[in-house]
């Protein structure tokens, strides 16, 4: 089963499509910090 | 079987290692840095104590780890600790946390009264919930404060190793009666890891939009690396189905939390960040205002660092050869690709439970990235981005 995790083929992301990842989720400072879950985060 | 991986293959061909220096900022995992769009200073973890102010609790979960006492919080403590908040300017979180800390509900009024003008700082109280009631939901619902409870899934996994499953219940329905939501902690037990379905209709039907499943920290109890991985992994399909599929969206903090971490190297946990923040970004305060790392070290003199009355919130250093030492010397971590960049093994777990879930961790970091980079629009179905 974890045969799968050797293959080096997997394309990794751009940094420009992780960019507009980043933008559109929006995370919050407020929901950074304590391992603890926070309403809305 | 990871690990053995790890070990023969050069970590540089690694897709994992790949990704993370894709980001431009590092050839190697010595020195990473936050991805070059990111703001490292809109995302400063915040400061957290952990308040433990009472140890009496109205239960008696078999597997809780805190020691139960009698002992009440004295005023004089109470305004020490208010004295030490209000000497802090940066971002605070102040969890509230015991022993059962509703017992102690009109000092904790008392305390987010007195700070409901400071912009600063966020309230959360970990609660068994079977306390609770409609005052205090309003309360808590005006000020803003985080409300998690815990429960451990249905009457079935909760009623294992926890009581009261109906009271808990009847709290959270009480909550979203009156339009105030609840997170929720689940411990997972040797029940529910068969049956995460079972596990995530619970929440489904709860209305609990985020969740967060914990290990259970004893030294009687341990799970099965696979096992635990075929949860999770059951949990990840579970919520990307529920998520593409229904207006009711669910969020699980551990994905989420990774997720932020692998793909944009955000510290979003103190406990998941590299060497964690115990002593430095986290202290845990008890009823007579000792100070201590963080909630595992409470009644460990060896690792007190001082009392609310002396300390300086804004200048101390964790002094504490121990814990320093003791990361360095986590033998499995040495060969570690990941070991410069999150700390997978809670280093108090390790040395108070003898909890060491590497091989789970990894296995998971793997199963994660290799969904991810297969349909990146994935991520929006893990992380809440409302």
């Amino acid at each position: 089963m974890l045969d799968k995790y050797k293959s080096n083929n997997l394309k990794v992301p751009d940094k420009s499509v992780l960019k507009k990842l980043f933008d559109k989720l929006d995370i919050n400072q407020k929901c950074l910090g304590t391992g603890w879950p926070i309403n809305n985060c | 079987m990871i690990n053995n991986y790890l070990e023969i293959d050069s970590y540089k061909n690694n897709f994992i290692f790949k990704s993370i220096c894709s980001w431009g900022v590092s050839n190697t995992l010595d020195n990473l840095k936050l991805m070059p769009f990111l703001d490292i200073n809109s995302f400063e973890i915040p400061f957290v104590i952990i308040f433990k102010i009472t140890k009496n609790c109205n239960l008696n979960c078999k597997y809780c780890y805190s020691t139960k006492n009698n002992i009440l919080i004295k005023d004089s403590v109470i305004n020490s600790f208010c004295k030490m908040v209000s000497q802090y300017n940066k971002s605070l979180q102040i969890i509230f946390h015991g022993g059962e800390p509703l017992l102690e509900f009109d000092k904790i009024k008392s305390i987010i009264l007195k700070f409901k003008n400071k912009k600063n700082i966020t309230f959360s109280i970990q609660t068994n919930g079977t306390l609770l009631n409609r005052s205090m939901i309003l309360f808590l619902k005006k000020y803003n404060v985080n409300l998690s409870i815990s429960i451990d899934g249905p009457k079935i996994y909760n009623d294992v190793y926890r009581i009261d499953f109906s009271k808990v219940s009847n709290s959270i329905k009480l909550c979203h009666s009156l339009n105030f939501e609840p997170t929720v902690i689940s411990v997972l037990n040797y029940k529910s890891i068969k049956n995460p379905e079972i596990l995530f209709n619970f929440y489904k039907k709860f209305k609990i939009k985020l969740f967060k499943i914990n290990l259970i920290d004893s030294k009687k109890f341990s799970y099965d690396s696979s096992d635990l991985f075929n949860f999770y992994k059951k949990l990840f399909f579970l919520i990307i189905n529920n998520n593409l599929t229904n207006s009711f969206k669910i969020y699980e903090l551990t994905f989420s939390n990774l997720l932020k971490k692998l793909l944009f190297n955000i510290d979003t946990d103190n406990c998941n960040k590299l060497n964690c923040g115990a002593g430095t970004k986290l202290i845990a305060v008890n009823v007579l205002g000792d100070i201590y790392p963080c909630d595992y070290f409470l009644e460990y003199n060896k690792f007190k660092m001082g009392n609310i009355n002396k300390f300086n919130i804004n200048n101390f250093s964790l002094n504490n050869i121990f814990i320093i030492n003791y990361f360095k010397n986590i033998s499995i971590c040495n060969s570690c690709i990941f070991k410069n960049f999150l700390s997978c093994n809670c280093f108090a777990k390790s040395y108070f439970f003898g909890k060491k879930y590497c091989v789970f961790w990894k296995e998971l970091i793997y199963f994660i990235m290799l969904e991810i980079y297969s349909d990146i629009n994935k991520v929006y179905l893990l992380i809440n981005s409302d």
